[in-house]
């Protein structure tokens, strides 16, 4: 139900890529109005979107359920270059095995459902297997502060890098969320309990963290 | 006070180590020094109409005459601090409450507050994932943050509530030291009982046909035996421990 894919489906699946970047526009700018992202062909995908990004899609037959993006920090990412006035000025950690945690997404259908609470469990618990996957020692993650909590609950060691900031109207904090034993347990638990739930890595991804080079001034 | 930053950031560390609800108490009466409240409360919010103070607050630092006139008046059921944590995902000046929609109503309480040194409070609310809030006040003589101290203050509430409820909701590992037995009375334990699922002090002196004030004193002792701060804790203490279930 849950598969790992390298950012290069642009080009290896162009059919894959235009569902995943038609589900983010779906979600992000007509569900959630984030109107900076609104593209005219109704694909979501910014400067960020790269090969050298992963998704994690969650899918039930053709349906997208879950989603979320993952960015390697050794290249330009959203803490580094979209919004790094966030960080006040304090240092965020980046590397080989630290990426960064982007485009959340789960279904209003699911999100609603009673299951909201166990499924959401099982979205974290597949981040935390990719990331396991990728011998990561933890994701970058800039969210509202309340949602801290869900991230503690399903395991992960959440370091706050920032005071919370307003951004565009919301409160927005920098979290460093380092993979544990707890996460992996909690995330197999989730699993356990979903029927069917699996993390589906295609071989190859395991060995393709990104390799150490600067981070570029964009344009 | 330039330098405090850095000091919401050490007291999120100590807080994300805390082992035990003494650990965040101690945190929090720190922290006042520096941001200068003289007080808090940490609570669930009342689930039903007959819940009072005692059955929701998780730690308290409150004078002991406010928590009784508090308990004695209800007040948890008409707080506009409480009416507005349920509206609102980001933290609050109790002024601020007065302006949602019914929080006039509820005005006596924040003036009876003043009279027990509660003149101003910011208060941290947080929804859980599956229901229920919890709410995080702050309060004392001033409390006027400037923005950047909300900012901690919101950050320093977030941390502290996350890991009261993970200390209260985590079961028993199989390397723990079995506690040493507390030796509740067959009443004690009937009143946590009555108490874990929901029932107030006086719905179990009417089940039980005791007086009320007879059921918070065995509440009372039962919490001393358990060694909890509070009667949510000793609930979750009794849980643990497999004394009630």
């Amino acid at each position: 139900m849950f598969t790992l894919l390298s950012g290069d489906v642009d080009t290896t699946d162009p059919q894959m890529a235009n569902r995943i970047y038609a589900f983010r526009h779906a979600y992000f700018v007509e569900h959630l109005r984030w109107e900076g992202c609104r593209q005219a062909d109704c694909r979501e995908r910014d400067r960020f979107d790269g090969p050298d990004s992963f998704h994690v899609l969650g899918e039930k037959g053709a349906e997208i359920l879950a989603y979320a993006r993952l960015l390697p920090t050794t290249r330009p990412h959203l803490l580094s270059h979209l919004y790094p006035e966030i960080l006040q000025g304090r240092p965020a950690p980046t590397g080989r095995r630290i990426y960064e945690w982007t485009r959340h997404a789960v279904a209003l259908r699911m999100r609603e459902s009673a299951m909201a609470t166990a499924f959401s469990n099982v979205v974290s618990g597949a981040v935390a297997y990719a990331a396991e996957a990728l011998d990561l020692e933890g994701l970058l993650v800039q969210l509202h502060p309340a949602l801290i909590e869900r991230l503690t609950e399903t395991g992960w060691d959440a370091e706050p890098l920032a005071l919370p900031v307003k951004y565009e109207g919301s409160s927005l904090v920098p979290v460093y969320a380092r993979l544990t034993d707890q996460t992996l347990q909690i995330a197999q638990a989730a699993f356990a309990a979903w029927p069917g739930a699996h993390l589906h890595v295609p071989r190859g991804s395991m060995c393709a963290a990104a390799t150490d080079v600067p981070v570029p001034v964009l344009q | 006070m330039k330098c405090f930053p850095q000091s919401a950031f050490d007291i999120v560390a100590k807080l994300r180590s805390a082992n035990c609800l003494e650990d965040i108490l101690l945190e929090l009466k720190l922290s006042g020094r520096i941001f200068g409240y003289d007080t808090f409360l940490m609570g669930r919010l009342p689930r039903s109409p007959t819940q009072n103070l005692l059955d929701c607050a998780t730690l308290s630092g409150w004078p002991a005459e406010w928590e009784r006139r508090y308990q004695a008046e209800r007040f948890v059921q008409v707080d506009p601090v409480i009416r507005h944590i349920r509206r609102s995902v980001d933290p609050f000046l109790w002024r601020e409450a007065l302006v949602t929609p019914g929080g006039r109503d509820g005005q006596i309480v924040l003036e009876e507050a003043r009279a027990f040194g509660l003149v101003e409070g910011f208060c941290v609310p947080l929804h859980h994932a599956g229901g229920g809030e919890s709410g995080l006040s702050f309060g004392g003589q001033r409390l006027a943050p400037s923005n950047d101290e909300r900012a901690a203050l919101h950050l320093i509430g977030i941390y502290a509530l996350s890991a009261a409820r993970a200390i209260l909701s985590r079961a028993v590992s199989a390397d723990d030291e079995p506690p040493a037995a507390a030796h509740l009375t067959g009443r004690e334990v009937e009143c946590l009982k009555w108490s874990a699922v929901g029932k107030t002090a006086w719905e179990i002196s009417v089940i039980l046909s005791l007086s009320r004030r007879t059921v918070e004193q065995y509440l009372i002792s039962a919490a001393r035996k358990l060694g909890a701060v509070s009667r949510v804790q000793s609930v979750a203490e009794a849980l643990r421990r497999g004394i009630i279930d």
